[in-house]
């Protein structure tokens, strides 16, 4: 059961963004045709304005400030099922936030690296927390790898909260020596992490829209 | 570089902001506007610039225009040219052009990017690639220039509002750049960091060799200093050009008209010329003014005492009010002309609506307020001044309830703010902080304002009635529908006293309400605030500004170091220098001229 | 959270000669211990994470200084957070696997079999080890000197790394924002009610004006940066050297070495 749900949703993932990439005029609208054109593709950290790397600083901040608590909270209730996991969406919330909001490559990355780093000293794992961010931000960036971050339709969000919901509970299967348990039990420790990425990808859309309409982030100067 | 060679060269530039928020809405500030608009003008080596204009005019935008930032970091069109020690910002980055021309912004919070003075310093010759012993060499160098070598070892967070902005200058001093730009580099500093950020300037133009070209709304402090003058009209046009007197004196009405302040003195003079006092030549400083006085052959007549025509900012209470006490002791009766700045007004018979006995504040382990005890009585505007770090804001929020006071040390309309509920704290005191962004909760203007009213269950036609009817005081009514995020700075201020005003209380509560604005703005946030008070409000403000407190506050609290220093009527306390002296205050100008100091 | 009164620039007190894990480059520390981490993930054993554990704890109680707070972590937090895990562990282990053990506890219907806890144990003492092995590095560096190490020892380009720092210094201003934002919405009455809905609905009011206000702050601060010469060169110059020493290397080889020995001596896995 558990084999099936992990194959459909990553395979299948890219077939359907591909196909977008001609027909992606509907979402990138919103965007002026100038905007698109300054933008670097595929940038060079040397193309990231500062404004940008300081406001991917400023959302890792923010997230490290979420994950510190949400860090030891998980650690406690590892014992208890489902609880410890159902936190795990939050791993993707900065990524997920930066990426809606700035709309270039790698900054999903970035914001997870930084979240990482400041988290260092708070969170008792030491600097496996900056892996362990790194791990969860690149789900937010691959599914926007697949159409080389030309698309940004929020359905992409989504599909890269599925991929890590279902991925997080094989990578995790020796972790947590999942074979040990009941059948049940993995059944619903996959539910309950992929319904915990989904949310967490909409609520970072969310904030990312309330973000813009508050006129912050999507002003920041192009290349 | 031959001297006369100039270090920056304007030519015809108009910027427009590429901000697409509501482009449909022809606002005087709002969005997409073209401020500055083909300006030229070129600066030399050894010039203070001293920039003017109202507010909006685009003098923020034109400073950021050159050193590139406009166009490459700022989203904005740019048009014209600007050279900077040779090289066209358009085609040269702003990381180049950092080494012919320095920047010192407004806010000295936003420009610290590491973790010691030291550090900070050496950050520019770092990112230069300077050999190691020149990044040292020209690190102690302006360390020691602007005195704060000795702290070096210190983390920026620490050092007072003045030390930052000053660290700010050295870090400018470091990139050895001939010119260097400061935007508003004094706002919200007490008149010793003032003196300070003036001194380490002063210390930099004496050699000859660099520029300078400043942003200044307190052009008392700029006067002796700036040797130039460039004023953009309101529509971001070059208005004037030319030696600061000459500008000043010649083009004095258009620059009045314009809405551009003028020095204290000048001001002075103005109204006595209105008053048919002729003071000629027009005095830029106290002591001109003092000079122009002392030296004056005007008709003096004890029965008929000089007419005082008073600026818009004074006249609505004044009128409104109870006829303006001229409380001050003058020896000379000329000076009566300019005495009714200062006002006294009766009414400490009423029992006090804020009552605080021996109240102390703790912020973690130290004790910031030592027993302060208060009474503010109904219907009075109260200011509560003291240098950087007395404990002003710690103050106005423990009386207001925003961080909760100890309990039974404040009474404010009967309850305890450290006691009472959010809601009813709500509606009784309204609190107005800072950063009006901060109090910010909902999505729309509207919404913004209903908020109180929503959470007191007001019916829906009531709501509506009292939000249009804000809505219309504070001139935001065609922008209901916006986020309040995306307000200019004036509107978002004005919102926010909208907020803490739509439950009615009973006591106002502001922290710093002229921050950030230019003084035609805190002119008419303060002539709302008496007009709040003419109908009963009490109004307990927080300012550095001791000019609006003499023309505004009817009562003034003094702190000094977490205790109340001096507490009275704002006309008796503006009687003595002494007592603001002693608390690391200085009177404006003006004041000081009366009191026969300056 | 205590952030606001962390300053991240604070240099780790001067660390005596013993103390010598403050002396060694971060990068050192993280490659030492990395590859064990690694393969502890998939051990199944109690006596390769337990020896792990033990010896993580002797490097670090011999080449760290140990404050109060360092202490109950190690000698608190850590025994106590594998005991819960163990026993958290233990109660969800598919009974089928270990009903050839010894029953420990029976409650009703359900039994408590010694295997289930020797599993539980095994996941809660490797996590415990794992977690011993990152506190090496994690408790002798600062967040910068990581960073000033990626840069010069691993080309990380220096506007990234500036970038983390720059971060660090945004930790003691959220904690400001944050105060200030929650005082003006308590003052306005928003959401003033008791309990965990109410908070959560508090919270949530405080995300976007506490983000918008420091995503503000962070584009004037690169505004700044610009301003000076921020990006000027592909390099800089670098006055805070982290260098990368002979004893660096030893660290690293004498690591590696003693992981090796374990997991020869102990070799956890089955052989098919
Ligand atoms: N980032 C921005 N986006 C859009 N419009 C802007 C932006 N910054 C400034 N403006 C607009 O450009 C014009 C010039 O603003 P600027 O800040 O340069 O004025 P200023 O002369 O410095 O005013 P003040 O004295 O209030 O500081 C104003 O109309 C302002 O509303
Ligand atoms: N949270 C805090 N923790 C420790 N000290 C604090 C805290 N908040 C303020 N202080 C200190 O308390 C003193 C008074 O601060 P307060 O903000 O009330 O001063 P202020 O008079 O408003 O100054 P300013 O004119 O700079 O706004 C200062 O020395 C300040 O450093
Ligand atoms: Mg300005
Ligand atoms: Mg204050």
């Amino acid at each position: 059961m558990s084999g099936a749900d992990a194959a459909s949703p990553g395979p299948s993932a890219p077939a359907p963004e591909a196909a977008f990439l001609p027909g992606a005029g509907s979402e990138e609208h919103p965007e002026p045709a100038a905007e698109m054109r300054n933008r670097p593709r595929i940038a060079g950290t040397g193309r990231f304005p500062t404004a940008v790397l300081l406001t991917c600083a400023a959302l890792g901040v923010a997230g490290a400030i979420l994950l510190g608590p949400a860090n030891w909270l998980s650690t406690l209730l590892a014992g208890v099922p489902f609880l410890s996991t159902g936190f795990a969406g939050l791993w993707l919330l900065p990524s997920v936030i930066a990426l809606r909001l700035l709309r270039r490559p790698l900054v999903g990355l970035l914001v997870g690296l930084l979240a990482g780093l400041v988290l260092v000293p708070f969170s008792g794992y030491g600097f496996a927390s900056v892996l362990t961010n790194l791990w969860w931000a690149a789900f937010t960036e691959l599914p926007f790898l697949f159409v080389l971050w030309r698309y940004w339709g929020a359905w992409m969000h989504y599909a890269g909260a599925v991929i890590v919901g279902v991925v997080y509970p094989i990578s995790a299967w020796a972790w947590f020596d999942l074979g040990a348990f009941g059948l049940w039990y993995q059944g619903a420790f996959f539910a309950v992490t992929i319904a915990s990425c989904v949310v967490a990808t909409a609520l970072g859309i969310l904030i990312a829209d309330r973000l813009r309409r508050a006129g912050v982030g999507g002003r920041a100067p192009r290349g | 570089m031959r001297p006369s060679a100039p270090l920056l060269r304007v030519r015809d530039l108009s910027i427009t902001h590429a901000d697409a928020a509501d482009p449909s809405v022809p606002e005087r500030d709002g969005p997409s506007r073209t401020a500055p608009d083909g300006v030229s003008f070129d600066i030399r080596p050894g010039e203070v610039v001293l920039l003017l204009g109202p507010s909006g005019s685009g003098k923020s935008t034109l400073t950021l225009a050159l050193n590139g930032l406009v166009p490459h970091a700022v989203p904005a069109t740019m048009t014209g040219t600007v050279e900077a020690g040779g090289l066209d910002t358009r085609t040269t980055t702003t990381a180049q052009l950092s080494t012919r021309v320095a920047m010192v912004f407004q806010d000295p919070d936003a420009q610290i990017v590491t973790g010691t003075v030291y550090d900070e310093v050496a950050f520019g010759p770092e990112n230069l690639l300077l050999p190691l012993a020149d990044v040292t060499a020209r690190t102690e160098d302006a360390l020691r220039r602007v005195g704060l070598w000795e702290r070096r070892e210190e983390n920026p967070d620490r050092l007072s509002g003045g030390g930052r902005q000053r660290l700010a200058i050295a870090c400018a001093l470091a990139m050895g750049s001939p010119l260097i730009v400061l935007d508003e580099p004094t706002a919200n500093l007490d008149p010793q960091g003032i003196d300070d950020v003036y001194e380490a300037l002063a210390d930099v133009v004496a050699a000859g060799d660099r520029a300078i070209l400043l942003v200044e709304h307190d052009l008392d402090a700029a006067m002796g200093f700036a040797t130039r003058t460039i004023v953009l009209d309101r529509s971001g046009r070059l208005a004037f050009d030319g030696p600061v007197d000459e500008v000043l004196r010649r083009h004095v009405d258009e620059l009045v008209d314009m809405g551009v302040w003028l020095p204290a003195a000048t001001l002075a003079a103005l109204r006595m010329r209105e008053a048919g006092v002729a003071v000629d030549p027009l005095p830029l400083t106290v002591a001109e003014l003092r000079e122009a006085l002392n030296s004056s052959s005007w008709p003096l007549s004890d029965s008929e005492p000089a007419v005082t025509a008073r600026s818009s900012s004074e006249r609505s209470a004044a009128e409104r009010d109870e006829p303006p006490h001229v409380a001050f002791e003058s020896s000379d009766r000329r000076f009566d002309s300019v005495a009714p700045l200062l006002r006294s007004t009766t009414g400490d018979t009423a029992d006090p609506i804020i009552r605080a006995r021996g109240l102390t504040v703790h912020r973690g382990r130290t004790e910031i307020l030592h027993g302060i005890d208060l009474d503010i009585r109904p219907g009075t505007l109260t200011a509560i001044v003291g240098a950087n770090g007395a404990g002003k804001t710690t103050l106005i929020q423990a009386l207001g309830g925003v961080v909760p006071p100890p309990r039974r040390q404040v009474a404010v309309d009967g309850i305890d703010p450290g006691s009472a509920s959010p809601r009813e704290l709500s509606s009784r005191i309204g609190f107005v902080f800072q950063n009006p962004e901060h109090q910010f909760i909902a999505h729309t203007v509207f919404d913004e304002l209903a908020h109180g009213l929503r959470l007191r269950r007001t019916p829906d036609a009531e709501i509506e009635a009292r939000v249009g009817e804000m809505l219309d005081r504070f001139g935001l009514a065609h922008k209901a529908g916006v986020h309040p995020f995306l307000l200019s700075g004036g509107e978002k201020r004005r919102l926010s006293v909208g907020t803490a005003l739509i439950s009615r209380p009973r006591v106002l509560a502001l922290d710093e309400p002229t921050f950030g604005q230019d003084r035609a703005r805190a002119a008419e946030l303060l002539d709302l605030l008496e007009s709040l008070r003419a109908e009963g409000t009490t109004v307990v403000v927080v300012t550095h500004d001791l000019q609006l407190v003499a023309e505004h506050a009817t009562h003034t609290v003094i702190l000094a170091g977490g205790r109340v220093h001096a507490a009275g009527t704002t006309a008796e306390l503006f009687a003595g220098e002494h007592t603001f002296t002693s608390a690391g205050l200085r009177l404006p100008a003006l004041h000081r001229m009366l009191a026969g100091t300056a | 959270m205590s952030t606001r009164t962390i300053d991240p620039y604070a240099a780790i007190a001067p660390a005596s000669s013993r103390h010598f894990l403050y002396a060694l480059n971060p990068l050192a520390k993280v490659a030492g211990v990395v590859p064990a981490m690694l393969l502890l993930v998939f051990v199944r054993d109690l006596a390769t994470p337990a020896t792990f554990l033990v010896l993580s704890y002797a490097v670090i109680l011999v080449g760290a200084r140990i404050t109060r707070r360092t202490a109950a972590l190690l000698f608190l937090g850590v025994p106590l957070g594998i005991l819960a895990l163990g026993s958290g562990f233990a109660l969800w282990v598919d009974a089928g696997l270990v009903r050839d053990s010894i029953p420990v506890l029976r409650i009703g219907e359900w039994t408590l079999f010694q295997g289930a806890l020797e599993i539980g144990f095994a996941t809660a003492l490797r996590l415990g080890a794992i977690l011993a092995l990152a506190l090496i590095g994690g408790l002798t560096t600062t967040g910068p000197d990581l960073v000033r190490a990626s840069v010069q020892q691993l080309r990380v380009p220096y506007r990234i790394g500036h970038t983390a720092l720059a971060a660090f210094r945004f930790v003691p201003r959220f904690g400001y924002e944050l105060s200030v934002i929650r005082a003006a919405h308590r003052v306005r009455g928003h959401h003033g009610g008791r309990g965990p809905f109410a908070r959560i609905a508090r919270g949530w009011g405080y995300i976007v004006p506490l983000l918008a206000g420091a995503i503000r702050h962070a584009e004037r601060v690169a505004l700044a940066m610009d301003s000076r010469a921020f990006g000027a060169h592909p390099t800089r110059t670098e006055r805070h050297l982290v260098p990368f020493r002979v004893r660096d290397a030893v660290f690293i080889v004498l690591c590696l070495a003693v992981s090796a020995a374990i997991f020869t001596i102990l070799f956890p896995w089955q052989l098919p």
